[in-house]
């Protein structure tokens, strides 16, 4: 169970976003929506542990996520703003560096047919179009067999096949007891959530 | 990500962008071979400024090729990611320095054992040459890793991380410039190999963890 405590961010005293609680249990999807810097990035890296909120504090499981920094870590897969992929290498090679060998090869094609990706996958990351840029990167973290998921603007560049396609993927993931936390700032790319933060308002939706 | 993954990672980009490593060995190549055409073949001369030649080309072209060790990986996103994946950051850095050197200074150690010669520098001083680089461009990769990770956040560093490598790197120009000096006058140069010994396990031990330290607050 993810439970953070009143977060609160603050950059050259400005406040970024506050008073940031919620209970995330297992199979449940937490939305962040807001329009633009409304500080949905900043909140989905401090649940990273890439920013320390200025006060409050992020829990997994009754203890400090800073206390066991290291299993914390071990649990996440991020998707962030960039897709953190290389331009020098290709598609599957990039799949391959940021994965290690062990991942279900099978699993992979399938991903790949699905998004048709699999023509593409020998060719270099930088001659890819966005959209496949953000496949790829999505590709990586449903690989990655992590349980808590972590995706800032999943959707960006996506089609609506492949945006109705990780709608299955997502499903399934919670179903098997897997978490996501999305943030998102247009209503219509958004997929079924059971929570919602808006950072507009500062309006909780259960 | 596991250590091993971190280094196949950089050998296979690094093969890819070898144009990075290739310019700063040329620099290195064209600065040093520039002294004795510039000065002339007087031997008495060369064999004076081999030692301090060495460092310094040495130094620049470290400079130079530091800016690629991180910021792509930065600009691309690959950095956080591998902050998140990863159990200890400080022992990933040390791993990419280590590569970092491997690639970048191993490279120029070689050359400078040949450019040596045209400083008419032989036998045993060749040794000397080789050992001393050894031992102080481990020093200067660690330093300028630091730099580096300090002007990350930075959209255009230019001679920032010039003016914070130059000053902290004079000791190992200084013991360095010397050891060589000593070797080619047939003088005992044990001293200044000690402290460039010292400087190097002082700036290996503590420079990825400082290094690791100002990449986490440049991500922040």
């Amino acid at each position: 169970m993810l439970q953070t405590e009143s977060l609160e961010l603050f950059r050259n005293d400005v406040p970024i976003y506050s008073n940031i609680s919620f209970n995330l249990i297992q199979g449940q999807h937490l939305v962040f929506s807001g329009s633009k810097g409304s500080g949905k990035t900043c909140l989905i890296r401090t649940l990273c542990c890439l920013t320390n909120p200025s006060s409050g504090c992020i829990k997994w499981n009754k203890s400090n996520v800073y206390s066991i920094y290291n299993d914390y870590l071990d649990l996440i897969a991020y998707l962030g703003h960039k897709n953190g992929l290389i331009d020098e290498l290709t598609l599957m090679e990039n799949i391959e560096v940021t994965l290690g060998k062990n991942f279900d090869r099978s699993e992979l094609t399938n991903l790949l047919e699905n998004f048709n990706l699999f023509a593409h996958k020998d060719i270099l990351y930088s001659n890819l179009s966005n959209g496949q840029k953000r496949k790829t990167a999505l590709i990586r973290v449903i690989l990655s067999s992590k349980q808590l998921w972590i995706m800032d603007e999943p959707f960006t560049n996506l089609d609506v096949d492949s945006i109705a396609f990780i709608d299955i993927i997502i499903n399934s993931h919670l179903n098997k007891g897997g978490m996501l936390i999305s943030a998102s700032h247009s209503p219509e790319n958004r997929i079924d959530c059971d929570l919602e933060i808006n950072l507009d308002g500062m309006i909780h939706v259960a | 990500m596991l250590l091993r993954d971190i280094i196949r990672r950089d050998v296979k980009i690094s093969i890819r962008r070898s144009t990075d490593v290739l310019t700063g060995l040329i620099f290195f190549l064209l600065i040093a071979l520039i002294f004795p055409l510039a000065a002339g073949t007087e031997k008495d001369l060369l064999l004076k400024i081999v030692g301090p030649v060495m460092l310094i080309s040495a130094l620049l072209a470290s400079m130079m090729s530091i800016q690629n060790i991180f910021k792509p990986d930065y600009i691309n996103g690959s950095l956080e990611q591998m902050m998140i994946t990863t159990n200890s950051f400080s022992a990933l850095i040390a791993v990419k320095i280590m590569m970092f050197w491997i690639i970048f200074s191993m490279p120029l150690i070689l050359i400078a054992s040949f450019i040596a010669s045209a400083y008419y520098v032989t036998g045993f001083s060749i040794f000397t040459v080789v050992l001393t680089l050894v031992l102080s461009t481990l020093s200067l990769v660690n330093l300028s890793a630091f730099a580096a990770s300090l002007t990350l956040a930075i959209r255009n560093p230019g001679a920032l991380i010039s003016l914070i490598v130059i000053p902290l790197s004079l000791p190992i120009i200084i013991f360095g410039s010397k050891a060589i000096e000593y070797s080619i006058l047939s003088m005992d140069n044990s001293g200044p190999l000690y402290f460039l010994t010292g400087m190097m396990f002082f700036t290996c031990t503590l420079g990825p963890l400082v290094t690791a330290s100002a990449i986490k607050i440049s991500i922040d």
